[in-house]
């Protein structure tokens, strides 16, 4: 099986063009995904992992971004398709759920105006005008279009899936919209769905639900997920394996139950030991720092000016990646030398207050 | 003893609809008959999902919105309407922080202006003032070097320290705080809740901390008001709640927190999830709010208002508690399961 992953992305990597200079955003990046697993990728607000998703779709501008590596999808290197090829494949074998239910829609069209034409028109290439106004004009093609649409509709559980397609998207709510958009994304039956944080704009009972949903629907038909999110318990509740982004890098790789019980990178320890506990457990007190600039990133490891563990060397050399098991990552020098070795609990605790208040806070 | 810090009584907001002339639409009822009240140095959390109608409540205490009805008592004395010279002592005691650090912050001003803005409001002396701000920055945990910068120039979670320390710089004793953290991310939310409880013993200050997400609070309130539909569904210690939730509301929302531990897991009740949405509260449902999307719901929900029940120290907002029928005993097992087992 894992000869043959439907996803695999090797050493990608994304810059920008800016008015700052160049900013080396995303880099060194090596992703999988097999068939019928979630992967789900996280990290803070701006840890390149939208602009990942958005480079191995094809959606970013060129240029100002320059993209490199390769992105094989099903055996065909996407980034060498021609731009007919990919289009066909967007939206058809490739679905996409965006991170704004309210703005993923369009606001002048009725849901099912948008939909219908997703069934009918998703995945075909370009194929001349005429067979455009052949198609557009056929009432059967319609009629059974809409069918689809409709049955789709229900099983993500929309309330009254008749009367909501022919409401504006501004009529429903943003759980519901959520859903029209998920029913799109899923109407071509892709292999593969990309979601960038679906449900997080929404309220908890809802996005509990939408998720639920999300892994109802893949164990029915087979499909995979590649998700994004920054909630670490989103990641716990749906996916098989997680990758930890931290700015613009893969930090940590694993299955997502042994990243829980034994994390290897400091960054994952850190974000796991700053969630706030239902059992009321004290919980660490966040990390240092934000984001990387990236423009001015960070030498050695992009991680170092946060980390607790820090020291000469990860300011000089970037870090070497370690592995603790077939899929297990993580890209830390502290596994290899003598020093300490960084675990959850070590670094709960020197995270904790103790009393170095760092003045500077986020920075 | 001492009157309360805040004493909040039946307090109701309702907004009017109408825009027309003719129209004669029913007022969209944001918050119906709630009370609490917080004690000196303490902390209350307000929870709900969006509209609730918990930010209103904050919002109605300081007088951004008249209140409809009710009562508001700060330190004993009625602010429900307040006269103008009771508007000064209000707006210096009791400060509000937003959810948007971003949108709080005026763009083309310096930190340094933005501090001392309120600085000024309340007459402190022009001498003193620049000592001031540089008391607190530093007191937030920013150095001098943010003076002079823009909220641009500044991460998620510094602007939040800028917003906690304009608002502590007229010396209030009470904080609204209105989702402070849900905008940040879990890192830099750590450290401003730790910030917040620093400041709470340093000041000796008192907290209405409103928030959708129950997790936060389990660490940080000492009470906690669950709140939906512009109605109290549950209030009592924070322990009691996460302990044994009784409400299916506060149940349903503690089942649908995404949690990273096991140990965490004993702690969410059995997944009983709602039906559908938060719905408009301008068609607030008869009877029970809650009853189309409660699972437990009975015909007698949608008939007939529930009462407030005192279960030991907690109230709770349920029709199913009011005798010690079936009901009540049907709705309490699978959370007593999970607490003892977590213990």
């Amino acid at each position: 099986m894992s000869s043959d992953p439907l996803l695999e992305v090797a050493d990608l990597s994304v810059g920008f063009d800016g008015f700052d200079g160049y900013a080396d955003v995303v880099g060194d990046v090596d992703l999988r995904v097999e068939r019928g697993e979630i992967v789900t990728i996280v990290g803070e607000t701006g840890c390149g992992k939208s602009v990942t998703t958005k480079a191995i779709t094809g959606l970013l501008e060129e240029p100002p971004a320059h993209v490199d590596g390769s992105v094989e999808f099903d055996g065909m290197d996407l980034r060498e398709l021609s731009e007919d090829q990919r289009e066909s494949l967007n939206g058809d074998r490739l679905g996409m759920i965006f991170q704004n239910p309210l703005s993923g829609l369009n606001p002048v069209f009725t849901i099912g105006e948008q939909l219908i034409d997703t069934a009918m028109f998703g995945g075909k290439n370009d194929d001349g005008i005429l067979s455009y106004f052949r198609r557009r004009r056929s009432t059967a093609d319609r009629e059974n279009a809409r069918d689809r649409v409709v049955k789709m509709l229900r099983e993500v559980q929309m309330p009254d899936p008749e009367a909501v397609l022919d409401s504006y998207p501004s009529e429903l709510s943003g759980g519901m919209r959520q859903r029209a958009l998920i029913a799109q994304a899923l109407l071509n039956e892709p292999d593969l769905l990309i979601a960038d944080e679906p449900g997080s704009a929404l309220d908890v009972t809802v996005h509990d639900r939408i998720l639920s949903l999300l892994t109802d629907i893949i164990e029915d038909r087979d499909m995979s997920i590649l998700m994004i999110t920054h909630n670490l318990g989103v990641a716990r509740q749906v996916s098989d394996r997680i990758y930890i982004m931290y700015g613009g890098r893969i930090v940590e790789t694993a299955p997502t139950e042994e990243i829980f019980e034994e994390a290897h990178h400091p960054y994952t320890q850190g974000l796991i030991a700053s969630i706030p506990q239902l059992s009321g457990e004290e919980m660490a007190g966040g990390i240092d720092g934000s984001v990387p600039k990236y423009t001015d990133p960070p030498s050695g490891c992009r991680f170092h000016p946060r980390c607790p563990y820090a020291d000469e060397q990860c300011r000089q050399s970037p870090p070497p990646e370690v592995s603790f098991g077939e899929d297990s990552h993580a890209v830390c020098v502290r596994h290899t030398d003598d020093g300490t070795t960084p675990t959850n609990e070590k670094t709960k605790r020197r995270l904790m207050k103790n009393g170095s208040v760092q003045t500077g806070g986020e920075r | 003893m001492t009157a309360p810090v805040l004493e909040v009584k039946n307090l109701e907001k309702y907004f009017d609809t109408n825009t027309g002339w003719f129209e004669n639409k029913p007022p969209v009822k944001a918050v119906d008959g709630i009370s609490l009240t917080v004690d000196e140095g303490e902390t209350l959390a307000l929870i709900g999902e969006s509209g609730s109608g918990k930010s209103t409540v904050a919002e109605t205490i300081i007088n951004i919105h008249e209140a409809t009805g009710g009562l508001i008592r700060y330190q004993g004395e009625d602010i429900t309407n307040p006269l103008k010279e009771q508007l000064e002592t209000i707006r210096s005691d009791i400060q509000l922080v937003f959810q948007d650090p971003t949108s709080c912050l005026n763009p083309r001003r310096t930190i340094e202006k933005s501090l001392r803005v309120p600085l000024k409001a309340t007459g402190v002396a022009k001498d003193k003032r620049n000592q001031r701000v540089q008391e607190m920055l530093e007191r937030v945990g920013l150095t001098d070097e943010y003076l002079y910068k823009y909220p641009h120039e500044l991460s998620g979670g510094q602007k939040q320290r800028v917003n906690i320390a304009r608002a502590l710089a007229v010396e209030p004793r009470l904080l609204l705080l209105d989702e402070p953290t849900s905008a940040l991310d879990v890192s830099v939310q750590a450290k401003i809740i730790d910030l917040l409880r620093d400041l709470q013993e340093e000041l000796d200050l008192t907290y209405l901390f409103i928030t959708h997400d129950l997790s936060v609070v389990r660490n940080f309130a000492d009470e906690t008001a669950v709140m939906y539909l512009g109605e109290i569904q549950e209030k009592g210690p924070t322990e009691e709640i996460f302990q044994s939730p009784k409400h299916p509301y506060t149940r349903a929302l503690l089942s649908s927190i995404p949690v990273t531990s096991d140990s965490d897991e004993e702690y969410r009740p059995d997944s009983e999830p709602l039906r559908g949405e938060v719905p408009s509260p301008r068609e607030a449902p008869s009877g029970c709010r809650l009853h189309p999307r409660c699972p437990h719901a009975t015909e007698e929900c949608s008939m007939q208002h529930p009462d407030t029940q005192q279960v030991d120290d907690v109230e709770v907002q349920c029709i199913a508690y009011k005798e010690e029928s079936e009901g009540f005993e049907s709705l309490l097992t699978a959370t007593n399961d999970t607490s003892t087992e977590s213990q």
